[in-house]
């Protein structure tokens, strides 16, 4: 064996493009592994000269599963450039949409993209691998269970969002449409159908996930383990929110070592650049860039589910907060670096927008028509930050004295997770790859370890379809022989022969 | 003599931004006459006067929109 290179193209179950190469050494061990995204998307340069307030709409196009996490950071930029804090109402308005969308996204990766590791099992057959597989495991009857509440979820989105996608909701300094009563009486209704349906989903992890010891040692092992820093936003009490409050840090110990405002952001994150991916890694600035490298005092941290529950003190509900203490008493305390514990961590996050969901749709003002405020300043610069289901999403704006965009930088969740996504792939494929031998379950295996993150390649590169460059490469014993290449106006107009 | 501010064709919340943006850059008492054809307009550009303490001397129809004036 010489020199053997293993390719995953495409990887699936994730949104977005992206591939794996695992290169093996002479005696068919792992040397380097590398998760790819070969496409390249613009939106921060296309947006400049745009007027800033097109930006909730233009930012939801970067993606069709979380558009709402893009509409609300920009919203939430918007208020800042503009000088405004949303009414009491816009506010409870914004966030409760904003806590539907985790719902329904979370659980879309739970049953239909990570799930299936799990539920149907890692080496099962890969057509099996799928929701397909889900129902047929858990039964029809469950299977429409997990569909009908997220059309009802969906269908109040579009109620309050305008749009089942691509929501119109939010504005500078509050929200487009008044919730009426009847609105206001179904999302309660949902709200508590929401909370009973994240404990079965919790319940249904308990008995199929950490009731099998086999899981459980694949969760607690050493090929998904990774020590990094977390990072996440809190609320006054340290607790996790989703929609407001300051951003936390905690290093691999579990200590705070920054905690700071949307508008600090910039002095806190910096960001790598490799030549082999589009994807660039943001790391910690203070700590600084150290290479891929797990054991040395690092700037790599991790955003999303797990690393959200890492950074805070809590849950602010009481169901969540239940789920919260079990997690870290069952996982061996804080800060939790297994990353297979995503996917419960993401089930704790469900049933905490649900109860939170119940909290909200009760506030005596929700149905009140006080849903803006106009005291526009002239906009110069703006920063909006909400947790989205994958993490951190850091919109940023600058524009001239008549709000049309100079400048754009917008930091997305699986962005932040790039580094880690890379190093978790690289330490499965070590771990589980040995003397050249790999099959589908194996490689299924290292897939896991993207998986758990619910990486969204589609926003972390934010390019129009059918125009992103990209280049094919053929290996022959390890030897890159060909690259097929397609340039950034969607022609392959270069196909060439490499010498070794 | 007003200064004209001519947002048609611009949706919600654009015609009112660039007005609050425009009254910005003008002195106190000055006048800003706004046309928009936005169905929501005339309710945006109302609440905008109410909250900011800004006068709606007139609104009325001209040439298939709305024409506010307001004085700052």
């Amino acid at each position: 064996m010489s020199g053997k290179t293993i390719v995953i193209d495409p990887i699936t179950r994730l949104e977005g493009h992206g591939k794996i190469d695992i290169h093996l050494d002479d005696s068919g061990e792992v040397e380097h592994a590398y998760f790819q995204v070969p496409e390249l998307r613009g939106f921060e340069a296309f947006c400049v000269g745009r007027p800033a307030e097109e930006m909730p709409q233009i930012t939801s196009r970067i993606c069709g599963v979380c558009p709402s996490a893009h509409h609300m950071a920009a919203a939430r930029a918007l208020d800042d450039l503009f000088g405004v804090t949303p009414p009491h109402t816009a506010r409870v308005i914004r966030e409760l949409f904003y806590n539907l969308f985790m719902f329904e996204d979370h659980l879309l990766h739970f049953f239909f993209l990570g799930g299936p590791d799990f539920i149907v099992g890692p080496d099962a057959p890969k057509e099996k691998r799928n929701i397909l597989g889900v129902i047929e495991t858990v039964g029809v009857d469950v299977g429409k269970q997990v569909i009908e509440i997220r059309k009802r979820c969906r269908h109040l989105m579009a109620e309050l969002g305008g749009k089942p996608i691509h929501p119109v909701l939010g504005l500078p300094g509050g929200v487009a449409k008044q919730v009426a009563p009847e609105t206001a009486e179904a999302l309660k209704a949902f709200a508590a159908d929401a909370v009973a349906f994240a404990q079965f989903t919790l319940k249904a992890f308990d008995d199929i996930v950490l009731g099998n010891k086999t899981y459980l040692d694949i969760i607690l092992g050493d090929s998904y383990f990774l020590k990094t820093s977390y990072m996440g936003m809190v609320d006054a009490e340290n607790r996790v929110n989703f929609y407001d409050g300051d951003i936390r840090v905690v290093d691999p110990d579990g200590k705070e070592i920054e905690r700071f405002k949307p508008r600090q952001y910039a002095d806190i994150i910096a960001e790598h650049v490799e030549p082999w991916t589009y994807i660039k890694f943001p790391y910690l600035k203070k700590q600084g860039w150290n290479g891929f490298n797990e054991e040395s005092a690092t700037g790599i941290f991790r955003v999303a589910p797990i690393a959200r529950l890492n950074v805070a003190d809590g849950m602010a509900t009481p169901l969540a907060q239940e789920q919260y203490e079990r997690l870290f008493s069952t996982l061996g305390g804080k800060p939790v670096h297994n990353t297979l514990a995503i996917h419960w961590a993401r089930l704790v996050e469900v049933l905490y927008a649900a109860e939170r969901l119940l909290e909200l749709a009760s506030d005596t003002e929700l149905t009140s028509d006080n849903i803006r405020n106009m005291q526009f300043a002239t906009p110069k610069e703006g920063v909006g930050i909400v947790e989205a289901p994958r993490g951190t999403l850091i919109h940023h704006y600058e524009t001239d004295q008549n709000g049309m965009l100079t400048g754009a930088n917008l930091i997305v969740a699986t962005l932040n997770n790039s580094a880690a996504i890379n190093m978790s792939v690289e330490k499965a494929a070590r771990s589980l790859i040995h003397k050249g031998n790999v099959n589908d379950g194996l490689l299924n295996m290292v897939e896991m370890a993207f998986r758990a993150y619910d990486p969204c390649l589609s926003c972390a590169t934010h390019a129009m379809p059918g125009k992103m460059p990209l280049e094919a490469r053929i290996y022959k014993q390890g030897n890159m022989e060909y690259a097929l290449v397609r340039d950034d106006d969607g022609n392959q107009h270069c196909t060439y022969k490499r010498s070794n | 003599m007003a200064e004209v501010l001519n947002c048609k064709g611009m949706k919600c919340p654009q015609p009112v931004l660039k007005a609050a943006i425009k009254a910005n850059s003008l002195p106190k008492g000055s006048v800003l006459e706004v046309h928009a054809d936005c169905p929501s307009f005339p309710n945006d550009i109302q609440k905008w006067c109410t909250d900011t303490g800004k006068v709606l001397v007139s609104l009325v129809d001209q040439d298939g929109c709305k024409v506010a004036t307001v004085q700052l």
